[in-house]
């Protein structure tokens, strides 16, 4: 069976012609570019000097070029996953340098960046904590994360004044209009322009409507052609005092992470079961790598970027080649600083028209990781309550206000509030879970429509996955129908059945004789051909084993004295 | 299990709806053999309700199968479900029958 996704028009290891490559490259390196923002508002609240900002900015475009290129390999996720400067430090990091200086936070951000590598070794050990509704959650919310800063982009919301602005709604509209046009309507390959034509489109509308004012020329004219990266290559110590909220925030990350590369693994594996746990350690261990290395140069620490991983959602390529070009056209662009400049200064509404398509897409993503599970009331509550929590942080801006300095990192998102409270319901929710259930079953007597219900049954009280559900009853049933049809289990058979995020094993207990497994294949045409009906059942009986061996991953039947046992087991 | 039916251009399609094992089969493969006894020149299995197939219902499929051979008749089927499909799969039953994505595809090949 391929694990090719069959709506992508091209997937990780394919290799799309060099014009779409290059054109993909550019979208993501534009979208990659607006994000640079976070270092220039770093170097405002530090009070650097426009030399001193322009060079955060351009060594952090080199950073995370770096980082995009290193996450395409196999020291990475090995994914198309760019890489953006991280916002979820950015509070912790101006604080702790307005406290200790620049040098002692980059220098505990490096030691944080040191301690996501040797964490992100560990995930493996942790998949249980990691399942799908934890992360469906992340995913969601990392989309309604978006809206806020996208909406009001996009409207020229200005709170002071009230409502919004007619020039920026209308810019907005001519940029998500072009794009969802495209995206929906255009045939084939049109769909990869979607986000640049709708760009173009937004600046030239704003342009019209004089949203591009002349400090863009004159911005443009004093930057030089091309220059070297400046480092700030601050003197680096280690301060233990601002050490908690910095770790707290590469915690957080981790968590963002986690949803990203989910999102990605699951973008690009047509049946995704779970999480991946070795891509996500090199996915983490790669960006803690690259956080490292900002730090040490004196600038922001990184992060995958959600609207990156929603861009390349959209346009259905995930081509690992175009992660590598473009990581290297962000190395490129550090060394053009008009580049730099003039996508520093797109108009507002047009960058609030790509975050709200991406966080569009996201949120559904999110939805659709979330439904992948069997839903009890428990993971019910772990989803509805930490969606509530994370949704509250909007709703009621001042509700968190009260909490102390050190706890500010983790409620100041709704992706992070609804992160780390999924992640502990999950875990409050795991006491008192039963992951054993029996069931008696008498052949001839007991209808099998108890069979089927006590499937569907304990699936949603374990939250198992659909499909792992449906096989194993597949198994139960026809297992059950070769006792009874052979005559070999006398009386009552009990059926014992064990979860964990792992397994699903059914265990048939019965007095009498284990069924003959593994029967050699039958030429079913040649008994569709034949005359009379012959040989049929024993055709069928062949069948019937075939199915149980092959619809389970692992089948093994015994017998002990008088007592047979089949047991069935179905990786999870 | 429930066995819903339609004739649309002169076709008979049969709608069994939730799961075919041993303890549904035998109904099944009574109403099949019954349309194919019955002059009709193809039979569609329309199989989007079908929620479970056992070896028991492939059985009851195959029986129907045969009858329909000298009867100049055969089963089409469609609408099949992933986890139905890949039953087929493994069963080698996948040769046995022409397999449409959808009842109306099925219809329109044997129009």
């Amino acid at each position: 069976m391929s694990e090719r996704p069959p709506h992508l028009l091209y997937a990780l290891d394919e290799r799309p012609p060099a014009r779409a490559v290059a054109v993909l490259s550019v979208q993501h390196l534009v979208l990659a570019l607006m994000f640079m923002v976070y270092p220039v508002i770093v170097a405002t609240e530090l009070g650097l000097s426009r030399e001193a900002t322009m060079g955060m900015v351009t060594t952090a475009t080199l950073i995370v070029g770096l980082g995009t290129m290193l996450q395409a390999t196999r020291f990475g996720s090995g994914f198309l996953a760019v890489i953006i400067p991280n916002p979820i430090v950015l509070p912790a990091l101006i604080a702790a340098a307005r406290t200790a200086g620049p040098g002692a936070a980059f220098g505990t951000l490096v030691v944080c960046g040191i301690a996501q590598m040797g964490l992100a070794r560990l995930l493996p050990r942790l998949r249980s904590y990691f399942p799908p509704e934890v992360c469906g959650v992340a995913v969601m919310m990392l989309g309604v994360s978006l809206v806020s800063g996208g909406i009001g982009r996009f409207t020229g919301y200005d709170a002071a004044a009230g409502g919004a602005d007619s020039a920026a709604v209308a810019t907005g509209l001519a940029t998500l209009g072009c794009i969802v046009v495209l995206t929906v309507w255009a045939k084939g390959p049109m769909r990869l322009y979607a986000v640049l034509i709708g760009c173009a489109a937004g600046y030239g509308t704003a342009a019209a409507l004089g949203l591009v004012g002349p400090e863009v020329a004159q911005a443009l004219a004093e930057a030089p052609a091309v220059a070297m990266p400046a480092p700030m290559f601050p003197e680096l110590s280690f301060s233990l005092h601002i050490l908690p909220p910095l770790f707290i925030a590469t915690l957080i990350t981790m968590m963002d992470s986690v949803g990203s590369i989910v999102s990605l693994d699951k973008m690009n594996t047509a049946h995704w079961a779970r999480t991946d746990m070795r891509l996500l350690s090199r996915g983490l261990f790669a960006d803690g790598a690259t956080t490292t290395l900002a730090a040490s140069v004196g600038t922001l620490g990184t992060g995958f970027s959600s609207a990156n991983i929603g861009l390349a959602f959209a346009s259905g390529v995930t081509a690992r080649v175009v992660g590598l070009v473009t990581g290297a056209l962000l190395v490129a662009a550090a060394f053009v600083p008009k580049l730099t400049t003039l996508l520093i200064l797109m108009p507002r509404p047009v960058i609030g028209a790509v975050l709200v398509f991406t966080a569009a897409c996201l949120i559904t993503a999110g939805m659709e990781l979330i439904m992948s599970r069997l839903l009890n009331e428990r993971r019910m509550l772990v989803i509805g309550l930490s969606t509530i929590l994370g949704l509250s942080v909007a709703a009621l801006p001042g509700l968190y206000h009260g909490v102390p300095d050190w706890a500010r990192p983790l409620v100041g998102s709704e992706l992070t509030v609804a992160a780390a409270a999924a992640l502990i319901l999950n875990m409050v929710f795991r006491i008192g879970a039963v992951r054993r259930a029996r069931v008696a079953f008498t052949p001839g007597h007991t209808p099998l429509g108890d069979l089927y219900e006590f499937m569907e049954t304990q699936g949603g009280v374990w939250g198992a996955r659909r499909d792992v559900v449906q096989r194993a009853t597949l198994a139960l049933i026809e297992a059950m129908e070769t006792l009874s049809r052979d005559g070999l289990a006398r009386g009552e058979v009990t059926v014992e059945a064990a979860f964990d995020e792992l397994n699903l094993d059914l265990r048939l207990r019965y007095a009498g004789s284990p069924p003959a497994l593994g029967a050699g294949a039958v030429d079913i045409r040649a008994l569709l051909e034949s005359e009379g009906d012959a040989g049929i059942d024993e055709a069928m009986r062949s069948v019937s084993g075939t199915l149980i061996t092959r619809v389970a991953d692992r089948v093994t039947a015994s017998s002990r004295g008088d007592e047979a046992v089949l047991a069935l087991h179905f990786d999870h | 299990m429930d066995i819903n039916e339609e004739t649309r251009n002169g076709i008979l399609v049969l709608k069994p709806a939730g799961r075919v094992d041993s303890g549904t089969a035998g109904a099944f493969e009574t109403r099949l053999v019954q349309a194919v006894n019955a002059g009709q020149a193809s039979v569609v299995v329309d199989m989007a309700q079908l929620a479970y197939i056992s070896s028991a219902g492939l059985r009851a499929l195959l029986v129907a199968a045969k009858r329909a051979r000298p009867a100049g008749s055969r089963i089409v089927l469609a609408a099949m479900s992933a986890s139905i499909r890949e039953v087929f799969d493994m069963s080698g039953f996948t040769s046995l029958f022409e397999i449409h994505t959808n009842a109306d595809a099925a219809i329109q090949a044997l129009s």
